[in-house]
């Protein structure tokens, strides 16, 4: 579903991404970590097609990203860490803008309202001012607009910082069930090892730019992730 | 077109919310037309109810003096009151109460029947405090009647059988000219008024504050990520854009109609007079329409170069204090110096303001307004610029 292929880029003499590539099958969820600096915003903003690579190409359901980027990107549903959100306006009517911004209109833009605050289990609060929230009713919200549109790949980079343990859970279980249940191709960029652990059955460590380990978790296990953990330690 | 919609509605929804921001837009300038017009309404008539304290006294008390004291106390301006001597007339100067004055000397009669210097009868007291505008006001005005009844003496001692009616004809305050205020190719007689300065300049002022509004979400739509988010959603830069504009110029057009309102039927109902239009309408929109281009621009600009909503508020409304102060704004431009004056012409309120003058004033052409909306559309088309580079580098330095 996902294709990363070569992809290097250079912002000034700094090298942030060096010949990136790999690939995410449908249904999955594909874990990115990388410490600060490794180059895993700069991927994602890649793969959203808001950076342009220095090399390489990309494409998301066989949609080759650079050459029909609005074909490709139909298929994203974009999570980004911050709450990207509009806090002066109500829960439903941020779903009703983002929701007619990616099209949806009339009885689709309901339903789909009413499914994705469902998921995230704030239909209750859909009336009050995003202002009023918690941290994390707004990051719920904020995932909640990602899954507008029923989207086939979701992008979501670090959805749980600074949130209650509680959140943290509904948050995961969501993600889990939407790969498993939904066949959604998920790729989830976390600091936290534990939760991508939890959730992803596939790794891909960052390091300097560069792929440094690709695979199945319990593969990496010995080798690469054992390095990364102990060099997140020492850190 | 469906996401320029939303675009809309959003910003709708998020300024139905910010009391603050419609407090700016509306009541702001409604409050400063009211107060202006009726605070500057003397300045501007012909009648004007500002009077200015003079004392005059009679020393000879003598037909002629009277007449002379009778013609004085008809100059208009002035509120007059007659002393009865010098020595109290010095008293009451000497208190400040009163800065300017005229003493009818004694022998004033005998020096007009004998035809001598009456100049030297009359003698004009002014205190240094008085400004200069109104001594000369005062001594014109004393020149002009002196001169009058010493006229009317000389024809007389020339032309004996000249009849009393006569005298008081060649006596009386006759207009030597027509007063007729330009209007253009047209004419029509438009009374130049303090509503016609304070409407226009407080709309401008108004108009040039929607910055608060647009800056107060664009920051945090930057500052919290969101234009990326769109970005992905595939919103392009064109829509955003477009999406910000249009709430706001039909903000600013409602923003022009209700202070043409207000200026029409709110100032007479409180005692001001009321905004004359003319039939010039249709251009007045149009003047309306490229000054919001202007100053939506400009505050989508701004709001693309600062960090925070904080930056925006204060950059902005000091930008706008100042642009207001130099272009005529807050202060009328024809009281400025001419150094003031020409400064005016690097303020864009002070082109807005020339163009929506010389329509209410001057009934002018659109033709004749090419240089101050030229200047509103290219200072639009520059911010416009300014805001899309930035916007631009933005959402490829987001990630």
């Amino acid at each position: 579903m996902i294709i990363a292929r070569n992809i290097s880029k250079t912002f000034g003499d700094k090298k942030v991404l060096d010949d990136v590539s790999f690939s995410i099958k449908n249904g999955s969820i594909c874990g990115l970590i990388g410490h600060n600096g490794a180059g895993k915003t700069t991927l994602m903003g890649i793969l959203c097609a808001l950076i342009r690579p220095d090399t390489g190409s990309a494409s998301i359901g066989g949609v080759d990203l650079f050459s029909e980027i609005k074909r490709a990107r139909a298929f994203i549903g974009y999570v980004p860490q911050k709450t990207s959100l509009y806090p002066e306006m109500s829960g439903r009517e941020n779903l009703h803008y983002f929701g007619a911004v990616i099209g949806l209109s009339g009885k689709d833009l309901e339903n789909s309202i009413h499914d994705v605050s469902v998921v995230v289990a704030l239909e209750e609060h859909l009336d009050k001012r995003v202002v009023h929230y918690s941290g994390g009713m707004q990051k719920r919200l904020n995932l909640a607009i990602g899954l507008l549109g029923n989207p086939q790949v979701l992008y979501l980079d670090e959805p749980t910082v600074g949130v209650d343990p509680e959140t943290r859970e509904i948050i995961l279980s969501t993600l889990s069930d939407l790969a498993h249940k939904q066949n959604k191709t998920i790729l989830y960029t976390s600091h936290y090892f534990e939760e991508v652990e939890k959730i992803c059955e596939r790794l891909i460590i960052l390091e300097h730019g560069r792929v440094v380990a690709d695979g199945l978790i319990e593969e990496l296990k010995n080798g690469s992730l054992e390095r990364y953990l102990q060099s997140s330690v020492t850190r | 077109m469906r996401k320029i919609i939303a675009g809309i509605v959003k910003e709708f929804w998020l300024l139905k919310r910010d009391i603050h921001a419609l407090l700016v837009l509306f009541v702001m300038p409604a409050a400063f037309i009211l107060i202006m017009s009726l605070a500057m309404r003397d300045a501007f008539s012909e009648h004007s109810n500002v009077h200015i304290n003079a004392i005059m006294v009679d020393e000879d008390n003598t037909t002629a003096s009277r007449e002379m004291i009778a013609k004085f106390s008809h100059i208009e301006g002035f509120k007059w009151r007659q002393s009865a001597s010098s020595v109290l007339l010095t008293h009451t100067m000497k208190k400040n109460t009163t800065l300017i004055s005229v003493v009818v000397k004694k022998g004033f009669e005998k020096t007009l029947q004998t035809n001598g210097d009456v100049g030297k009868s009359i003698v004009v007291m002014v205190d240094p405090e008085a400004s200069p505008s109104v001594r000369m006001l005062f001594e014109s005005a004393i020149s002009g009647s002196v001169a009058k009844v010493s006229m009317v003496n000389q024809m007389s001692a020339l032309n004996p059988w000249m009849t009393s009616e006569e005298k008081v004809e060649a006596a009386s305050d006759r207009q030597w000219f027509q007063e007729e205020f330009f209007q253009g190719e047209k004419r029509a007689r438009v009374k130049p008024t303090s509503v016609q300065q304070s409407v226009p300049a407080w709309l401008i002022f108004s108009m040039f504050f929607i910055i608060i509004p647009i800056s107060h979400t664009f920051v945090n739509e930057r500052r919290l990520g969101t234009l990326s988010r769109l970005a992905v959603m595939n919103v392009s830069i064109t829509s955003l854009l477009l999406s910000k504009f249009i709430p706001y110029f039909m903000i600013n057009q409602i923003q022009f109609f209700l202070m043409l309102i207000v200026g029409i039927y709110l100032v007479p109902l409180l005692g001001g007079d009321a905004l004359v239009v003319g039939d010039v309408w249709g251009s007045l929109l149009i003047v309306s329409m490229v000054l919001s281009f202007a100053t939506i621009a400009y505050a989508l600009a701004i709001a693309s170069v600062v960090r925070t909503t904080d930056q925006a508020v204060s950059i902005g409304g000091l930008l706008n204090i100042i642009f207001a102060a130099l272009g005529g704004i807050m202060i009328p431009l024809f009281v400025m110096p001419d150094f003031m004056q020409n400064l005016a012409v690097i303020s864009p309120m002070s082109w807005a303001l020339r163009a929506f003058l010389e329509l209410f004033l001057h009934q002018a052409t659109l033709r004749e307004l090419i240089f101050p909306l030229g200047g509103l559309i290219i200072f639009g088309m520059l911010s416009l610029l300014i805001a899309t580079v930035r916007l631009h580098k933005e959402l490829r330095e987001a990630q």
